[in-house]
């Protein structure tokens, strides 16, 4: 489901996590044989390998299982959180209900940290038509590698009796 | 939530952005509701959070088609709004759990949002039926359940005759009961595939038949 390619990018757009250290570097207790302080550069899922930066810039790439319960919890930890910021970077993007005068910080956020510096679509406080996908297939296909950053994005489901653009 | 929530430019920006849309239909679904068909330019009536279980579901998916939260019946925009930070939330620690733990994860984040939402431990692992399901209205009525933990049990008055307690709100309790049935639904059912959960809904909105209609009294006609 994740992809490591939208790991790698969250790792570099977002602010440095400070788990331990005040600029982003993780202390690990024991990294083939010794303490080092590193940050997580990149996270493979699927296989299980988590590929550090200690502060030379050198690149270690370390299997999960390797590690101990302590550092294992500092990866995941580092990585959740920096999902986490993503997530309520979005969060913050979102004028509060019921407040159209609130503004729209949206339209004027620039791109997250968007490599390119491209800027991200903006939004507006204008009607958007929903896209409305009509089977669960259509849904799926779109919802892998589509959003802002290229990653997957969460379905929602309406399941009503009737036609939401129509009767009901 | 057609006239009223999706309506909110902001609840469409979010869902535009950061969601994929899919709507189905329950018409012929032994299972779903009753209503007096209205057209999208009809005024919205008054709805409360949870109100017609059987004709809306509002539910939360993986990019493969995994239900990690649902919501049933209607819900408000500012609700929409925060159901939707909630999923962003879930789905995000979802992406970085192994999928072996997915399941956990996710019982364990829906069991920690009841009670960030005062639920109390009694109310989450309460077993029977829960409020709201099939609009049973003797749910409300605490003489009538004297030993359901999902029904306040406020005394009116203290020794004495001294008021103590607010009077009941039987909407308010409606509304937390559907919260926390859906909540329940997510943690008894971690992960359900789709197809399966649109075969068979009724662990999520039970048997009954909810009924809707617009104040402008809907369109009977097709």
């Amino acid at each position: 489901m994740i992809k490591p390619s939208f790991l790698l990018i969250c790792i570099f757009i977002l602010p440095a996590v400070s788990v331990v250290a005040q600029d982003g570097f993780l202390k690990f207790k024991q990294i083939q044989g010794h303490a080092l302080e590193a940050r997580v550069t990149r996270y493979d899922l699927d296989n299980q390998i988590v590929t550090l930066t200690n502060r030379e810039g050198q690149e270690i790439q370390v299997d999960v299982a390797d590690l101990s319960a302590v550092d294992k919890r500092l990866v995941v930890k580092a990585v959740e959180r920096q999902l986490f910021q993503k997530s309520k970077a979005r969060a913050k993007d979102i004028p509060e209900a019921g407040n159209p005068e609130a503004g729209n910080p949206v339209a004027n956020h620039p791109g997250v940290g968007n490599p390119a510096g491209a800027v991200a679509p903006r939004l507006d406080n204008r009607r958007q038509p929903l896209v409305w996908s009509s089977s669960l297939k259509q849904a799926t296909a779109k919802a892998i590698g589509t959003d802002a950053l290229g990653d997957d994005r969460p379905i929602v489901w309406f399941r009503v009796l009737g036609d939401l653009r129509g009767l009901m | 939530m057609r006239t009223v929530s999706f309506s909110q430019p902001q609840v469409q920006a979010v869902l535009s952005r950061d969601f994929v849309c899919f709507t189905t239909s329950t018409e012929g679904d032994p299972s779903a509701g009753e209503s007096i068909r209205h057209r999208p330019s009809d005024n919205a009536g008054t709805c409360l959070r949870g109100n017609g279980q059987q004709n809306v579901q509002t539910l939360f998916l993986t990019p493969d088609g995994r239900i990690f939260h649902a919501v049933s019946g209607y819900i408000a925009p500012d609700d929409l709004l925060e159901e939707l930070r909630f999923a962003q939330e879930l789905f995000a620690v979802l992406q970085v759990t192994p999928q072996a733990d997915q399941e956990e994860k996710l019982k364990t984040a829906h069991r920690d949002r009841l009670t960030q939402l005062e639920f109390t431990p009694e109310q989450i692992d309460a077993v029977g039926p829960n409020i709201g399901l099939g609009m049973d209205l003797s749910a409300f009525v605490p003489s009538l359940n004297p030993g359901n933990p999902l029904i306040p049990q406020n005394p009116r008055t203290a020794p004495g005759n001294r008021p103590v307690a607010p009077p009941l709100d039987p909407m308010s309790i409606f509304a937390r009961g559907q919260i926390l049935n859906d909540h329940k639904f997510c943690m008894k059912h971690p992960l359900m595939p789709a197809p399966k959960f649109d075969r068979d809904p009724t662990a999520l909105i039970g048997t009954g038949k909810s009924f809707f209609m617009s104040s402008s009294g809907g369109n009977s006609g097709r």
